[in-house]
C-alpha cells in the first residue's frame, strides 16, 4: 500500500492560478493521484475559489462613484436628513378589511380574502390576498399613483422577509404585480420607482 | 483530478450578522464621521458594483446603482436593526435597482430561473434558489472583508481586478518584494478558506 503524500497549499495556488512551468505543473498532476484527502479538499476549494472569481469580479466601480458619495455624505451631514433627490417613504396602512365586521348572517368556513390599503404622500398601494394552499396566500397588488403622469410601470417590487429577500417582481403598465403562494408571516414590501422607494412594513399576510 | 461539486463553504445559511465593524461604522456614520462612511464604501462598493455588472448592465449604468444604493444606505442608516446582515442588506437593495436600471433601459428581467444561474456552476453548489447564491456571494464578499487589510489587498489585486495586473504590477502597487507575492497569496487564500469553513 502506497502512503499518501500532502502537496503544499502553495503548490496547489500555484497549480491552479497557472503559475507553474508545463512540466512542473504535469509533476504536480501525476503526484496528485497518490495525494491525501487533505490535498484533494485544498485543490477542490481552490479550483471553487477560482470559477468563483471567473463568475463574480469583484471590480471597483468608478472614481466618480466615490466622489459623488463623499459629497453627498457631506451634504447629508451638515443637513441630517435634508431633502435628497432621492426620497424614502414608509406607506402607512390605511385600511385593513379584516378588521371590518362581518356581516351578520354570512357564515363562512374557509379563508376569506383580505383587502390592504397602504398610503404615502405620492401614492396608495393596494393588496389583495387570496388564500392559496393551507397557510400561503397569492399577493395581488397595484400602485395607484395619486398623479396621472406617474409612471408606475416596471417598478419593482422586493417581498422581504427579516430582511431576506423572499421575492421580487415588477409591475405591468398599470402598476399592477403578483406574488404567488406565499408563506404567513410578516413581510416587508418595497416598490421602487424613479422618484423614490416606498416602504410598506409589517405585511401580515394572515387571511380572515 | 477535479471535484466538480465542490463548495467554498460547507455551512447553512443564514449568514453572518452585522459585524461589529460595520456596527462600529454605521454608528459613526450616524454622526456624520466622513472616515467612517469611506470605510462602509470600501468594504461594499464592490460587491453592489458586482451584482450590477453582472445582470449585464454597462460600467456607466451599475455606477449608478452603486451610488443609489449608498445614498438608499444613508437615508435609512438611522433605522437600521443593531443585526442586521448588512452585506446582505445592500445586496438587497442593489437586486431590485438593478431590476429596475434593466427595465428603463428596456431590457429582458430575467427569469427566475436565469437570475444569476451560472452560479451554481461557479460555487458547485446545487442549490435551485436564486436568492441561496446571491447569499454565497455575500458570504465570500463578508470573508475578504474579515481578511486583514494585506491580505484583502493582495487577493482583490490578483484575482478580482479586471486589469489582471502582473505580480509585478501588483508588487509595485502594494509595496511588497515580487518574491513575497506567491507565498503571501499562498497564506492569504489558507487564511480565506479557514474563514469560510469555520462555521461548517
Amino acid at each position: 500500500m502506497s502512503l499518501q503524500k500532502r502537496i503544499s497549499f502553495e503548490t496547489l495556488a500555484d497549480l491552479v492560478d497557472g503559475c507553474l512551468s508545463e512540466n512542473e505543473a504535469a509533476e504536480v498532476r501525476r503526484q496528485l493521484a497518490d495525494a491525501d484527502p487533505h490535498t484533494q479538499e485544498d485543490l477542490a476549494w481552490l479550483q471553487a475559489l477560482a470559477s468563483f472569481r471567473e463568475a463574480m469580479p469583484f471590480e471597483a466601480p468608478p472614481d466618480r462613484v466615490r466622489q459623488a458619495l463623499r459629497a453627498h455624505f457631506r451634504r447629508w451631514a451638515e443637513e441630517r436628513r435634508g431633502p435628497g433627490l432621492f426620497q424614502r417613504l414608509v406607506a402607512q396602512l390605511t385600511f385593513d378589511s379584516r378588521l371590518q365586521p362581518a356581516l351578520v348572517g354570512i357564515r363562512t368556513g374557509r379563508a376569506e380574502p383580505g383587502q390592504l390599503l397602504y398610503t404615502t404622500g405620492p401614492m396608495d398601494i393596494e393588496l389583495h390576498l387570496l388564500p392559496a394552499r393551507p397557510d400561503r396566500v397569492h399577493i395581488l397588488g397595484q400602485a395607484l399613483p395619486r398623479d396621472p403622469d406617474l409612471d408606475v410601470t416596471d417598478c419593482p417590487v422586493q417581498l422581504l422577509a427579516a430582511g431576506q429577500e423572499v421575492g421580487l417582481t415588477s409591475t405591468n403598465e398599470l402598476g399592477e404585480f403578483t406574488f404567488e403562494a406565499i408563506p404567513h408571516d410578516d413581510y416587508t414590501l418595497i416598490l421602487v420607482t424613479e422618484e423614490g422607494e416606498i416602504e410598506l412594513e409589517h405585511v401580515d399576510l394572515t387571511t380572515g | 483530478m477535479l471535484i466538480t461539486h465542490y463548495s467554498l463553504t460547507r455551512y447553512s445559511f443564514p449568514l453572518y450578522a452585522m459585524s461589529d465593524t460595520d456596527r462600529k461604522l454605521i454608528i459613526a456614520c450616524r454622526r456624520g464621521d466622513e472616515r467612517a462612511w469611506e470605510t462602509l464604501i470600501d468594504r461594499y462598493e464592490r460587491l453592489v458594483f458586482s451584482i450590477a455588472r453582472r445582470y449585464g448592465l454597462s460600467t456607466e449604468d451599475a455606477a449608478d446603482v452603486v451610488q443609489k444604493v449608498f445614498v438608499i444606505l444613508l437615508q435609512s442608516i438611522d433605522r437600521l436593526p443593531d443585526d442586521v446582515n448588512l452585506g446582505g442588506w445592500l445586496t438587497t437593495v442593489a437586486r431590485r435597482h438593478t431590476w429596475r436600471a434593466l427595465a428603463r433601459l428596456g431590457r429582458e428581467l430575467p427569469g427566475e430561473k436565469e437570475d444569476i444561474a451560472e452560479s451554481v456552476a461557479l460555487l458547485g453548489r446545487q442549490s435551485p434558489d436564486p436568492v441561496d447564491r446571491w447569499e454565497l456571494v455575500q458570504t465570500v464578499h463578508d470573508a475578504l472583508n474579515r481578511l486583514g487589510k494585506r491580505c484583502r489587498q493582495l487577493l482583490l489585486a490578483l484575482y478580482f481586478d479586471p486589469l489582471e495586473p502582473s505580480y509585478a504590477e501588483v508588487a509595485g502597487r502594494l509595496k511588497m518584494a515580487v518574491g513575497s507575492i506567491g507565498p503571501t497569496r499562498a497564506r492569504c487564500l489558507a487564511k480565506l478558506k479557514a474563514l469560510l469553513e469555520e462555521k461548517s
